[in-house]
């Protein structure tokens, strides 16, 4: 049970009481990849975008690092490799080795295939792991989907969003910036 | 940090002054002195010149032929990130009409029968011939060469000539034109480099066959052309051209060489399996002709130098984007092309192990070099990439 809401619009007055972050609508993709370029640049460290649809080189225009997805695919497909190898060798040449066509039990030919399909099956197994992991998830619940407007984050609207626990954070100053590159319905999000 | 620039400049055509460039010279003097030494050499030992000839003729024919498959598949996808970079293939197809004239030696009987010993008199009533004439029979060959020149002449010029032409105006017309001719143009470059392999490059040991060889031509001629094209545009990168290609087209580029270097892998692998678990005699005679002596060694250099090293080496996204360590690899994967296809042809004239010839370096040389000196002069013809392509500031603010 709180006094305040949760989600209060800037300007109203009221303040949820403990300040999760502030959020920003913007009209179009263009202006979203501009702030996002300028909030990047006053160094903000804990932020996101949200787009309803992938948007080119906004990773870059957020300063975001390189991801780590990659490693992950990588770990996969070097496990889905050394294991696939591990398993037919060990399973065809020692445990049950079986005279096909009189070739030899050990036919590395015949084990490519499974090596193939086990690297690629493992690497994407690692990478969707990876992503899900590396984005936070699984989790019941988030803070914004308290804020009814953003449920068209995934459907036409652009939203820029500025944790408070960003040490540049400062309930005035941010405000302000967004407000100057255009952001409307500014909203201060709070968390329990 | 920040300054995104919001107003594009385009850049301005470019043109390539051949007379400005040493390499030119040697390359005119690299082809008068080979033509003496080809000649010299088709005199002396004719079985040597025809398969030195040939392998020379076939480096540098696939890589042509994969540029009227990059060329052709640009305009079929409508791709955007390829116009800055597209002349460079473009340029390949001009050279086409060339490639006949380079490809007409071959046919003199003398050589032509070393080649396609199906032709020789010494197999004139050989079985085995007689069974194939339906296909395998000289009038029908000519016919067939016939026809692939005319068609890949045709057609390359046609996609040049246009994209040339385009430069003047900038009416997209072009560009829809050659979008809606490229889907034919595909299947039909599918079709008659299928055969194309059979006839020239399979046909070497005409008793042997392989149902994915159509497929196997087709990756060595794709992965070899945009190797080639990422070495000529190094090139020209160092000789002050092509400024406005960034890392996010070296990143292209570097990804489609990265992918047909494992498809190649996955169809030179796929041909092997299935003839090695197959077992049947005069389908593995191939491996075996090709794995004598220390030929079987250059078999395993070409499994790590085609495919294990470029895999592991294009993998990270870093050396994709930088254009020195992408041009490495590309040039790396030109030589493994080179060795491939040395690793192919060669066994049926030194079945026994490795004997590389001086006519081996001289039909190179030469034919490389008359080549290289034709493609600099058409390059100069025209801006060395499409001015007024109507996607250019789409490819210009590419990201990826």
């Amino acid at each position: 049970m709180t006094d305040t809401p949760l989600v209060c619009s800037v300007g109203s007055g009221q303040m949820p009481k403990k300040l999760y972050a502030v959020a920003a609508e913007f009209a179009n993709p263009t202006a979203l990849y501009e702030a996002a370029e300028k909030v990047r640049d006053h160094g903000f460290r804990s932020w996101d975008c949200y787009t309803p649809y992938a948007i080119h080189g906004l990773d870059k225009a957020m300063g975001l690092k390189k991801s780590w997805v990659g490693v992950c695919t990588l770990v996969g497909g070097l496990h889905g490799l050394i294991g696939g190898f591990l398993l037919v060798t060990i399973t065809s040449v020692y445990i049950y080795p079986m005279d096909t066509q009189g070739k030899p039990y050990f036919s590395l030919p015949a084990f490519v295939p499974i090596l193939d399909l086990l690297t690629i099956m493992l690497a994407a197994i690692f990478t969707l792991k990876g992503i899900i992991l590396l984005s936070g998830l699984p989790r019941l619940h988030h803070p914004l989907w308290e804020w009814d407007l953003f449920s068209r984050a995934t459907h036409d609207k652009f939203f820029v969003v500025i944790e408070a626990k960003d040490p540049r954070f400062d309930e005035k100053a941010t405000v302000d910036l967004l407000q100057e590159m255009g952001g409307t319905n500014l909203t201060f999000i709070g968390e329990e | 940090m920040s300054g995104h620039p919001h107003t594009l400049h385009l850049p301005a055509p470019e043109r390539l002054v051949p007379w400005k460039f040493p390499l030119t010279y040697i390359f005119l003097a690299l082809s008068m002195i080979g033509i003496i030494f080809s000649l010299i050499g088709a005199a002396v030992d004719h079985v040597q010149f025809a398969y030195s000839w040939f392998f020379a003729f076939y480096f540098f024919f696939t890589i042509a032929l994969g540029a009227f498959f990059w060329v052709t598949l640009h305009y079929a996808c409508d791709s955007a990130w390829s116009v800055l970079p597209r002349r460079v293939w473009e340029n390949m197809l001009g050279l086409l009409p060339l490639f006949f004239v380079l490809f007409l030696p071959l046919l003199w009987p003398d050589f032509r029968d070393v080649l396609w010993t199906w032709m020789s008199p010494a197999h004139a009533t050989d079985h085995e011939v007689e069974i194939r004439s339906g296909y395998l029979n000289p009038t029908f060959f000519y016919i067939r060469v016939f026809i692939y020149f005319l068609y890949f002449c045709l057609a390359g010029l046609y996609y040049r000539r246009n994209s040339v032409a385009q430069d003047i105006d900038g009416n997209p017309v072009f560009t829809r034109r050659m979008h809606d001719h490229s889907y034919l143009a595909l299947v039909i470059f599918g079709v008659l480099e299928t055969f194309l392999g059979f006839d020239w490059f399979m046909g070497l040991d005409w008793r042997w066959y392989s149902s994915l060889f159509g497929v196997y031509n087709f990756t060595i001629c794709v992965q070899a052309s945009m190797a080639a094209g990422i070495v000529i545009i190094a090139m020209l990168r160092s000789a002050g051209f092509l400024v406005a290609l960034n890392s996010e087209h070296f990143h292209l580029m570097g990804k489609l060489l990265f992918g047909f270097t494992i498809f190649w892998a996955y169809i030179a692998f796929g041909q092997y399996l299935l003839i090695w678990y197959g077992n049947i005699p005069e389908e593995t005679i191939f491996y075996n002709d090709h794995n004598r002596g220390l030929w079987k060694y250059l078999s395993y250099l070409i499994i790590i130098g085609k495919f294990v090293f470029p895999t592991i080496y294009l993998l990270a996204q870093d050396t994709k984007k930088r254009l020195r360590a992408l041009t490495f690899v590309a040039g790396w994967l030109l030589i493994m092309h080179g060795v491939e296809l040395y690793w192919y042809i060669m066994p049926y004239a030194h079945q026994h192990s490795i004997l590389p010839s001086w006519q081996d370096f001289v039909a190179f040389i030469t034919v490389g070099s008359i080549l290289g000196f034709a493609y600099m002069s058409l390059a100069a013809r025209a801006s060395l990439f499409p001015t007024r392509d109507p996607r250019l500031v789409e490819c210009l603010t590419i990201t990826n």
